[in-house]
């Protein structure tokens, strides 16, 4: 399963970290979650394997938290490029690309800061274009998660009126979560990383993942195994909000609480797993999600923002999405 | 005659760059110095004994990862126990375990197009390419990767051959396996060419287990049917294994055949192992003295960081050990006069004979390192409660396992995930499995890691008992089964008592999208239901007790199954009438939880 291939208009963009976690905690079983930083011959076999797989010459490798890598990358790399493929590495640290003795290739175009190799061309003919834009994994990203998630708003055939509001439209999360599977393991994988950028000294506390339904249970596996927290699965929240599993739930005042979901939308039912926390004597650290609606502006939101997610349908997409939220008021305006 | 045949197995030299687990051995590429004390202790030890040793086997797993590196270090060691002992490498059977198979090459050249569609037992030479280097340095001579029987010495009309059961270990585990044909082929030559001789065969996989109640240790259970009468009709007498890492010996099943486990060499928990076979042979008996060393100071519970062996006498060993393997008695006959038959004895017609159906040999999951370790996490964690546990007017029970407790633990959760993946892999689950569908939360939980390693579509349902209580976008299946595409389900979820709710899933919420699936595999973590004979078809409606309670059941007769541990409840004793019966429901007395809302299950009833 290669999980971040992304089609773009100059070529195919791989993020090999990602592929390399998926590789040591999914199919072996070194558990390392994403803390892993070094490629295995495994990984590269499979990269490699898909890169051969379609048509398209043109490869973008991102480099990102890789800091060592076993043997044979080096011959693999010159063997696609005798084959025909054109390659660009991104954020490639410097003592890497020495390491696979490919400093020797000079491209003019090469764009270094500090010890980190920002573009790197696996080629030292400058007459290839198509390479030469400003290639942002989080850019890629967000593009490619609107394109996929637009086959996945679908529209509601009674009105909905989740927490007294009309929603027109909803995201079937759980249907992305069957048909995108390996882009949402992508997803979950970059959820992970912003929540280690975000949460860096907070995760030394080992807080709790909770999830509160069957999608928010997906992703909390997978998170868990990400991040190596534990989780914690209360039954039920969602449309009964009623917990039938009191038994020694285990909620601790000593430890803290994220709140795993599918998608946040209003935060109803994260208020609702918040105030069981609370309630129960714990702490919670935030919330996180793959998908959030910021229906306030940014420079109106006093207190920070506990809502952690990959992608957010607001203002600049949502029309874009056809997502929305009415209620039966008048427009003041 | 009198001399000492050296036991050995599992050393697992260590690697940690391409250690995938914690690291288990004491023996470890970057030790040199500890590996050295290791085998200077190891060696003092084996010298001490009389009669010399002056034969050697090790049944397997040598290595970790069977890595280069790692084989560099088997070979030093293994030359320099040879030397010390002054055992020619003539007599010294080398024999390669699971761990032997460099999987990562495996893995990779199975891709290749000259490769394509090949089977593991067709890619020896990729198999066991580190190992074939390794053999040669130490035999001098040229690993057969395609032999079954591939080696062998003799000690006076005694054979010990050196045989691979590593046939279906390819880039996945596999249990040991001898191919039945080839394994006939090769006694028979073996007996046509030493004729009179007593067989002993050392191989890796442990063809019985440790524990009473489970029969077929790390082997196919069909093919054990098979190998065990061939060893009986060839008259083998011991067999030699390692692979389980667990010390023991004993007869085999209800045969005169006898085998033998060292337990791991370099083992830190349980202490490493090893074993001295004595060999006293005589016109008349033929027999090994068992004595077994282990690891460990008397009466320390510390683990041992060096080669510190002691002798254990197997009378202290409590009914683990035997003292002794007898492979040949000479028998006192007598000449029987030949029976004289009768004349003209009246001819007797034929009559018709009924056979029995044999039943299927059931495919029970028996890794027992997994299961033990699953009863230990509901042991430690208090996780088996007892009460009154109410899921729906129909399904009570007495006890309850708190499986979403168990998976709280993130390393718990991974063994638990891994453990089912182990259960798909040894069985194969997935060979034609369409589709994976996660049921409940803890269902979902525990698949992710089966669903991305087999790279299979993949859903979540809710439990039965649930689907009321779900949005209705969680009760959506999402793929349409209308053609027939999705022949073969798998349904993974955490515990299964008498299957009820599977079958109302299959028979009524998705009977649309079941109709068309042509088998059902069920995987779960714990069988709590009261079969007396496992087997993998008790889900299914045909196979219930004839007192089974059918309300609220549908008849669902293709399921298999399978499961990691049995963990046996008690249902609730009263029928339908238990409101009224039942003084603690009744009475509302405190120990009652109850998983489903009666008011809302009541009007569904109403309703339909």
């Amino acid at each position: 399963m290669i999980i971040s291939r992304i089609d773009i208009d100059e070529g195919v963009y791989y993020n090999l970290h990602a592929e390399e976690v998926v590789t040591s905690n999914f199919l072996a079983d070194d558990n390392s979650g994403v803390y892993v930083d070094r490629l295995q011959i495994r990984t590269i076999n499979r990269v490699f394997d898909d890169i051969k797989s379609h048509e398209k010459k043109n490869i973008i490798l991102d480099f990102s938290k890789i800091v060592a890598c076993q043997p044979n990358l080096r011959d693999r790399l010159i063997q696609l490029k005798k084959d025909g493929y054109l390659m660009l590495f991104i954020n490639l640290l410097e003592s890497l690309c020495e390491e696979l003795q490919l400093s020797i290739m000079d491209n003019p175009l090469n764009k270094k800061e500090d010890a980190l190799y920002q573009k790197f061309y696996l080629f030292e003919d400058q007459g290839h274009a198509c390479l030469d834009g400003e290639f942002l994994p989080s850019r890629i990203f967000e593009s490619e998660f609107k394109r996929r998630i637009k086959g996945y708003i679908a529209h509601h055939v009674q009105p909905h009126t989740s927490s007294f509001i009309y929603l027109s439209t909803f995201v079937d999360m759980k249907k992305f979560i069957s048909y995108e599977n390996s882009f949402l393991i992508f997803s979950l994988y970059t959820l992970a990383i912003k929540v280690t950028s975000i949460w860096k000294s907070e995760l030394t506390g080992d807080p709790i993942l909770i999830c509160q339904s069957l999608n928010s249970s997906y992703l909390a596996s997978v998170l868990s195994t990400l991040l190596k927290l534990d989780i914690l699965i209360l039954d039920q929240v969602g449309p009964v909000n009623k917990l039938y599993n009191r038994i020694e739930k285990n909620i601790s005042s000593k430890r803290k609480y994220i709140i795993v979901s599918d998608m946040v939308c209003l935060g109803t039912e994260v208020k609702i797993v918040k105030n069981i926390v609370h309630f129960m004597g714990g702490k919670c650290l935030g919330n996180i999600a793959i998908i959030k609606t910021e229906t306030l502006k940014k420079s109106d939101i006093k207190r920070k923002d506990a809502t952690v997610a990959v992608f957010s349908i607001k203002r600049e997409n949502n029309k874009e999405l056809n997502f929305g939220i009415k209620t039966d008021l008048e427009s003041l305006e | 005659m009198k001399t000492a045949i050296l036991h050995l197995s599992d050393f697992h030299i260590t690697d940690p760059k391409f250690c995938e687990r914690t690291v288990e051995s004491l023996l470890q590429v970057n030790g040199q110095d500890a590996n050295d004390a290791f085998f200077t202790g190891l060696i003092a030890k084996i010298k001490t004994f009389s009669p010399k040793v002056e034969y050697i086997v090790i049944s397997g797993d040598i290595t970790n990862s069977a890595e280069v590196t790692e084989f560099q270090v088997a070979e030093k060691l293994i030359t320099r126990l040879l030397t010390e002992l002054k055992i020619s490498p003539n007599n010294c059977l080398l024999i390669p375990g699971d761990h032997e198979v460099h999987r990562p090459t495996l893995e990779y050249e199975r891709r290749l197009p000259e490769n394509i569609g090949k089977e593991t037992s067709q890619m020896n030479e990729v198999k066991f390419r580190n190992f074939s280097k390794f053999y040669k340095a130490i035999k001098q001579k040229e690993f057969d990767c395609n032999a079954l029987i591939y080696d062998e010495f003799t000690i006076g009309n005694v054979v010990f051959l050196a045989a691979n059961s590593n046939y279906n270990v390819g880039h996945r585990s596999a249990f040991g396996f001898f191919p039945v044909e080839e394994l006939r082929k090769s006694l028979a030559d073996t007996e046509n060419r030493l004729q009179n001789h007593h067989k002993v065969i050392v191989f890796h996989h442990n063809l019985a287990a440790s524990y009473d109640d489970k029969q077929s240790g790390q082997w196919d259970s069909i093919n054990r049917r098979d190998v065990i009468p061939l060893f009986e009709s060839y008259n083998l007498k011991l067999l030699l294994f390692g692979n389980e890492h667990t010390p023991t010996s004993r007869a085999l099943d209800n045969t005169g055949i006898y085998f033998s486990e060292p337990g791991a060499l370099s083992g830190k928990n349980p202490s490493g192992s090893f074993k001295i076979y004595e060999l006293q042979s005589d016109p008349s008996r033929i027999v090994f003295k068992n004595h077994f060393f282990d690891n460990r100071q008397k009466n320390s519970h510390q683990e041992p960081t060096t080669g510190t062996f002691v002798k254990i006498d197997v009378a202290e060993l409590k009914g683990t050990e035997l003292a002794e393997f007898e492979i040949y008695k000479k028998e006192n006959h007598k000449l029987v006069e030949p029976l004289s038959l009768p004349e003209n004895e009246p001819t007797i017609e034929a009559t018709s004979i009924e056979i029995a159906e044999v039943p299927p040999v059931p495919v029970v999951y028996t890794n027992s390192a997994i299961q033990d370790r699953l009863y230990q996490i509901v042991r430690e964690k208090k996780l088996f409660h007892s009460g009154h546990f109410h899921w729906s007017e129909s399904s009570r029970a007495h006890n309850w396992i708190d499986v979403a407790r168990l998976l709280e633990d993130n390393r718990d959760l991974f063994f638990v995930q891994k453990s089912i993946v182990d259960v798909i892999d040894q069985f194969e689950l997935d060979k034609d499995c369409d589709l994976i569908i996660g049921l409940g939360a803890e269902g979902n939980v525990i698949s992710t890691k089966a669903a991305i390693y087999f790279g299979k579509p993949y859903t979540s349902l809710p439990y039965s008992y649930r689907y009321d209580d779900s949005h209705s976008f969680e009760r959506k299946l999402n793929f349409d089964n209308g053609s027939g595409v999705y022949k073969t389900v798998m349904i993974i979820c955490d515990v299964v008592n008498d299957g009820r709710t599977l079958r109302k899933l299959v028979g009524s919420h998705e009977k649309e999208f079941f109709d068309n699936v042509e088998k059902i595999i069920v995987v779960s973590l714990f069988y709590t239901g009261l079969a007396e004979e496992i087997s993998n078809n008790i889900l299914n409606y045909n196979k219930l007790p004839k007192d089974h309670d059918g309300s609220d059941d549908f008849q669902v007769d293709r399921i298999e199954f399978y499961f990691i541990k049995a963990l046996r409840i008690e249902k609730c004793p009263y029928g339908s009438e238990y409101r009224k019966e039942c003084f603690i429901f009744r009475d509302e007395l405190s120990c009652v939880h109850l998983f489903y809302d009666e008011e809302q299950a009541a009007a569904i009833n109403i309703s339909d």
